[in-house]
C-alpha cells in the first residue's frame, strides 16, 4: 500500500477536521480551559482559602505529632489515613481520613501544629481539576468517557489539521490581522495551533495514557488474567493488606519510615530524594501497612517513581518499588502532564500554551461559522446554533469561572440556601452563570461576545476587590508578605479583566462601524468583480 | 481548486453531501466509515493492547513493562486507525480487515496470558 498525500486524502482530512472540530469543540474548550486553570491549582486554592495563606516554611513539626492531634477522631478506626508533609506550593500539613460520613481532612500549621479551619470550598483542586478530566459527571464514569472521546478527537484533529496544509511553514508565518476577518481568523487558528504544537499533541496523548486503565479496562487486565492486585503491585507499587481482625498495636514512627525510604531512594539515585505522601491502609488492624510515596518530586519530571511499603506494626519493609526504565517512561509522560515539579517558567509556559489551545479551538469554531455566513443573507440555523454554543463554551465558561471565584469571596461560612452549604453554593454560582451565558448568547446572538467580555472584566475586577475587602490581602500586601500565590492570582485576574475589556471595546467598535472593515472591503471587491 | 477554497469549504459543507461527492457514494458509506473509525478503531486498539501485553512477556519482557508499552502506544494506534478509516479508498474492505483482525487479537490474547 502506497501512502502519498493526494488531493483526495487532503479532502478527507479536511472533512474529518471540520466535523470533529465542530462536534467536540465546545467540550474540548472546557477541558482545555479547566486544565489551564489547574496548572495553578495550588495557588488558586490558597486564594480561595485565606486561612492557608502561609508563607512556605523550611522545617515543620514531626508527622507523628501531627497525627497525634487527630488521634481522638480516628480512635474508632478509619479505612485509610493520608499524611502529606508541607510543600512549597501547599505549605500546610494535610491529613486525610475516613470516619463516619466519608472523607475528612485536617489541615495543620506546619510550625505550630495548630489545627487550621479552612474555608469550606472545593477550591481549584476540588472543582477546576476534576472538571478537567471528568466534567463533574460521576454517573457510571460517563464524564471520563466523554473527556476521553473528546481527547481522542483532539489527537485526530491535530494530525488532520497538519495534513490539510500544503505549506505548513508558510502558514505559520502568515498572520493578516488587517485582511478579511475570515482570513485573519484562520491565520490565528493556524498560528495558535502550530506555536505550541508539541504541547497540543503531548497533553492530550499523556492525558489518555494517565487514564489508560479506565479507557481500556478489558485489554489492560488481560496480561494479568484480570488480577488487579498483581497489577497494583507490579505496575504501580501498591499493596493492599488483608484485614487480620486483630486490633493494631502502637504505630511505628511515620517520620522514621519516611526517613528510611528517603535514605534508600537517595542512595539509589545519588540525589536528595524526598517523600511527599504517606498513606496507612487498614488503620486500626494489625495488618495495616504504611506506604511512603514520592508522588511529585520537585527536581524531576517523573512522578510516582518510588514507593516503599512498611508494616505499620513492625516497620518491616514489605515492598520496595521503583519504576523500571520502561515504567519510568510512563512516569515521565504522566509527570509531563501534571507539571507538579519545581519549574516556574515552565508552569507559566503551560499557562500560555493552554490559552493558545483555547484560542485555537475558539477560532476554529469561529472560522466554521464565518465560512457559512453570506452577506445580505439570513444566517442558517446551524450557524446560529453553533454560535450560541461557542459563545457559551468560550466566553461563558470564562465568566462562570470568575463568578466561582467571586462567589467564594462573597459567601460566608454560615450561609445556607435550600440546604446547600458554602462549597455547594460556589458550585451553583458557576453552573447558574454558565447556563445563563448560553441563554444570553442564544438571545443576543453576535452581540453576546462583547457583552460577555464586559461581564468577564467586571467579575475579575470584582473578585480582586472582594479578596481585598474580605482578607485585606491586596496584591502589594500579599507580595510583600511573601504569599506570591495570592498576589499572582490577583494580578492574573486583573490582566484577564484588561484583555476582556479591550476585546469588548474592539468588538463594539467593529459593530458600530457597520460590521468589520473586512466585510466592507469584501463588498467592494465583490462590486468590482461580480463574477468572483 | 485553490488552497483557500480547499479549507474554507466554499459552498457550505453538508455532512452527507460533501463526503458523498468526495467518495461518489451515499451517506451509508459515511456512517460505515465512522463505525469503522470509532468502534473498529477501539476494538482494534483493545486487541492490540492485549496482544502486546501478553506477547512481549513470551520473548522475555517483564509483564509490568509489557503492560506499560501497551498503555503508552495504544492511543497512537487508535488515532492511526481513525485517520486511516476516514482516508482509505476502500472503506468496506478496510473495515472488514479491521474488525476481523480485532476479533482475532481479542480471541488470541487471553490464551497467551499466564493463568492468574
Amino acid at each position: 500500500m502506497r501512502l502519498t498525500i493526494t488531493d483526495a486524502f487532503r479532502k478527507s482530512m479536511n472533512w474529518l477536521h471540520t466535523w470533529a472540530g465542530v462536534t467536540v469543540g465546545a467540550i474540548l474548550f472546557a477541558i482545555f480551559w479547566m486544565g489551564t486553570l489547574s496548572v495553578f491549582d495550588a495557588e488558586i486554592d490558597r486564594w480561595m482559602k485565606p486561612e492557608l495563606r502561609i508563607a512556605p516554611v523550611e522545617s515543620s513539626i514531626a508527622l507523628d505529632d501531627a497525627v497525634a492531634t487527630i488521634a481522638d477522631e480516628i480512635s474508632g478506626g478509619t479505612s485509610f489515613l493520608n499524611v502529606s508533609p508541607p510543600g512549597d506550593r501547599s505549605p500546610v500539613i494535610s491529613i486525610g481520613y475516613n470516619v463516619g460520613d466519608g472523607y475528612q481532612q485536617a489541615l495543620l500549621d506546619p510550625t505550630t501544629g495548630e489545627r487550621l479551619t479552612a474555608t469550606d470550598s472545593l477550591g481549584a483542586s476540588g472543582f477546576f481539576f476534576p472538571f478537567h478530566f471528568r466534567l463533574h459527571i460521576s454517573w457510571q464514569g460517563l464524564g471520563y468517557w466523554i473527556v476521553g472521546f473528546a481527547t481522542m478527537a483532539m489527537l485526530v484533529l491535530l494530525v488532520s489539521g497538519i495534513f490539510i496544509h500544503r505549506k505548513i511553514i508558510q502558514d505559520f508565518f502568515t498572520f493578516r490581522p488587517t485582511k478579511a476577518l475570515r482570513r485573519s481568523t484562520l491565520d490565528l487558528h493556524n498560528m495558535t495551533g502550530l506555536i505550541a504544537l508539541p504541547f497540543h499533541f503531548f497533553l492530550p496523548l499523556t492525558g489518555l495514557i494517565i487514564f489508560a486503565a479506565v479507557y481500556l479496562p478489558w485489554a489492560l487486565k488481560v496480561p494479568y488474567g484480570g488480577d488487579d492486585k498483581a497489577i497494583g503491585k507490579e505496575v504501580y507499587g501498591y499493596i493492599a493488606p488483608e484485614p487480620s481482625g486483630e486490633p493494631m498495636g502502637p504505630l511505628v514512627s511515620l517520620d522514621a519510615v519516611k526517613a528510611k525510604a528517603e535514605a534508600a531512594w537517595s542512595a539509589r539515585s545519588g540525589e536528595q530524594e524526598k517523600a511527599d505522601f504517606l498513606r496507612i491502609y487498614g488503620y486500626g488492624d494489625a495488618n495495616a501497612v504504611i506506604q511512603v510515596r514520592q508522588v511529585f518530586p520537585s527536581r524531576r519530571v517523573e512522578m510516582n517513581r518510588n514507593a516503599m511499603t512498611f508494616s505499620a506494626e513492625t516497620g518491616e519493609v514489605l515492598l520496595d518499588f521503583s519504576t523500571t526504565p520502561i515504567g519510568n517512561a510512563r512516569a515521565w509522560l504522566s509527570g509531563l502532564h501534571f507539571i507538579q515539579f519545581d519549574h516556574w517558567p515552565l508552569r507559566w509556559l503551560y499557562l500560555a500554551a493552554g490559552l493558545s489551545g483555547c484560542a485555537m479551538i475558539a477560532t476554529g469554531n469561529l472560522f466554521w461559522m464565518r465560512a457559512r455566513t453570506r452577506k445580505r443573507e439570513p444566517e442558517p440555523m446551524k450557524v446560529r446554533a453553533i454560535r450560541a454554543l461557542t459563545i457559551g463554551a468560550v466566553s461563558g465558561i470564562m465568566a462562570s469561572s470568575a463568578a466561582f471565584l467571586l462567589a467564594n469571596r462573597l459567601l460566608t461560612n454560615d450561609v445556607s440556601i435550600m440546604g446547600a452549604d458554602r462549597s455547594s453554593l460556589e458550585m451553583w454560582a458557576f453552573f447558574v452563570v454558565w447556563i445563563a451565558t448560553f441563554v444570553h448568547a442564544a438571545i443576543r446572538e453576535g452581540r453576546a461576545w462583547a457583552e460577555q467580555s464586559w461581564t468577564i472584566a467586571g467579575l475579575c475586577v470584582a473578585a480582586v476587590l472582594a479578596n481585598w475587602a474580605t482578607t485585606g490581602d491586596h496584591p502589594i500586601a500579599a507580595a510583600s508578605a511573601g504569599v506570591w500565590a495570592v498576589a499572582g492570582v490577583d494580578l492574573v485576574l486583573l490582566a484577564a479583566a484588561g484583555v476582556a475589556a479591550s476585546a469588548a471595546l474592539k468588538l463594539q467598535r467593529g459593530a458600530e462601524a457597520g460590521g468589520a472593515p473586512a466585510s466592507r472591503r469584501r463588498l467592494r471587491a465583490a462590486a468590482a468583480a461580480p463574477a468572483e | 481548486m485553490t488552497e483557500a477554497e480547499d479549507h474554507t469549504g466554499e459552498g457550505g459543507i453538508d455532512i452527507a453531501r460533501d463526503l458523498g461527492r468526495l467518495l461518489n457514494s451515499g451517506p451509508a458509506l459515511v456512517v460505515w466509515r465512522l463505525i469503522v473509525a470509532i468502534l473498529g478503531g477501539y476494538a482494534f486498539t483493545s486487541g492490540y493492547a492485549a496482544i502486546v501485553g501478553t506477547a512481549l512477556p513470551l520473548v522475555g519482557v517483564a509483564r509490568a513493562d509489557a503492560l506499560v508499552v501497551a498503555m503508552i502506544t495504544a492511543f497512537l494506534v487508535y488515532a492511526t486507525m481513525i485517520l486511516w478509516a476516514v482516508a482509505t479508498k476502500h472503506p468496506w474492505r478496510f473495515g472488514g480487515i479491521v474488525f476481523a483482525a480485532s476479533l482475532l487479537m481479542i480471541i488470541i490474547a487471553p490464551r497467551l496470558a499466564p493463568p492468574a
